[in-house]
């Protein structure tokens, strides 16, 4: 590119109107190359915008998310038709009923699930250390009442039974000789003086009839036939009552 | 936004990101396993206490995830375990009380406020009730869901054939239960 002046030189030689260097007509906006590039900008975004308006509305609307799951239903599909050729072999009648499940589920259930889930891990985890503690507590608490209780019944039961084996043991133990021995007759007397209710009513054990009783004379008022079959008898009833034991 | 599994357990590692990740879990697999808990056990309320400790579960058991499976086979596992533990429950306090457990959860199919018995779908319910458990499980999966036995084999442990056998055997069942009633 030659340089200004020697363009301004050839002109000179060669015309003298256009040697004075004249300006151009055409006036430019004010501002106009200030705002240049941001007018450029907007309208490069507007173009973008009505490409991606032409693009994006079709004359046939499209399910959102249809070309996400467009393989899944495809292969769901597939899957189907194999399940239907399999039933058509082994049981028809199952292919003429629906597949869909005929229970129900309350509206927004899943929309709401995850909320509560998130509850429930957070909680589960809270939760999970009291619960230990409410068990232990729980299960201390119950094992003291039963110990308690078998304390309790434990204390009355054996108290008894110890008592009546000691009871026993105790008159196994005791030498009645030897402690007769050792009572003066002074104190016998004065024990049977004391006690005399238990013998004076030997009326109500012997009966009136026997008072004056001569064993003696009794037996021999008996004959020997009598006396045979009170003795059979009388071993008889022995016999019996040891069977009977 | 639309996350793979290996996109959501990366974030659920990340403690900055881990709870966004954790619902995200949820609001992807809940749908799915609500639905497989249901079938088993019928009851919403049972449904949804089971569906809480399952994601519970998943919770503590995330960050330990090795991913020799599937994350959606894992859950679908935990989920159906957890089914099997129901029910086992379920069965032995019936047998307690000396009752029978399998009428316990056609009873409650009955009990639904939209059952209708001369319906062939409220019928289909009834009849799947008299399958054993497994195979109640192994059908519902196959029937409703349409699962191919390659990943049943995988939630369950089970060979595909016995799986198979297993799916053939209660369709038949089911059919003459319906024929029949």
């Amino acid at each position: 590119m030659e340089s200004r002046e020697t363009i301004l030189s050839e002109l000179k030689a060669t015309t003298t109107i256009l040697d004075k260097g004249i300006g151009l007509p055409y006036f430019v906006p004010d501002n106009y190359f200030d705002n240049l590039a941001l007018n450029l900008q907007s309208v490069i975004n507007n173009t973008d915008i009505i490409e991606e308006k032409v693009l994006t509305i079709p004359d046939f609307a499209i399910p959102d998310g249809y070309f996400n799951n467009l393989s899944n239903t495809i292969l769901a599909s597939i899957d189907r038709n194999e399940v239907n050729e399999e039933l058509s072999l082994i049981a028809p009648t199952l292919i003429t009923i629906s597949s869909s499940v005929p229970y129900q589920v309350s509206d927004n259930y899943f929309d709401n699930f995850s909320l509560i889930n998130n509850q429930s891990t957070n909680n589960s985890t809270k939760a999970k250390v009291v619960s230990i503690y409410k068990k232990k507590w729980f299960q201390i608490a119950a094992a003291a009442s039963v110990a308690g209780l078998i304390a309790v019944s434990g204390y009355f039961i054996a108290d008894k039974t110890i008592g009546v084996n000691n009871t026993y043991a105790s008159y196994k133990s005791v030498d009645v000789q030897g402690s007769v021995k050792k009572v003066s007759d002074d104190d016998l007397e004065k024990y049977l003086n004391s006690a005399d209710y238990l013998t004076s009513n030997t009326d109500v054990i012997i009966g009136d009839e026997n008072e004056d009783l001569n064993p003696k004379q009794e037996i021999k008022s008996v004959s020997d036939n009598e006396l045979r079959q009170y003795l059979k008898e009388a071993g008889d009833s022995k016999k019996t009552v040891k069977k009977g034991i | 936004m639309h996350l793979d599994d290996k996109e959501l357990l990366d974030l659920f590692r990340d403690s900055s990101t881990k709870e966004s990740a954790f619902e995200a879990i949820i609001k992807k697999f809940q749908e799915r396993l609500y639905w497989h808990i249901r079938k088993m056990v019928i009851n919403h309320d049972d449904t949804n206490d089971m569906l809480q400790n399952v994601f519970i579960k998943v919770w503590r058991g995330l960050e330990n995830f090795r991913e020799d499976s599937q994350l959606y086979t894992w859950l679908y596992r935990i989920a159906t375990n957890e089914c099997l533990t129901f029910l086992e429950q379920r069965k032995k306090k019936a047998t307690f009380s000396l009752e029978d457990d399998d009428n316990g959860l056609s009873n409650t199919i009955k009990a639904d406020q939209n059952f209708d018995g001369n319906k062939l779908e409220w019928k289909l319910q009834l009849a799947i009730q008299t399958l054993p458990e497994r195979q109640r499980l192994v059908f519902n999966l196959r029937y409703y869901d349409a699962m191919p036995y390659e990943k049943m084999s995988k939630i369950l442990e089970t060979s595909e054939g016995a799986l198979k056998a297993s799916y053939h055997h209660a369709a038949k069942k089911i059919e003459q239960y319906i024929l029949n009633s």
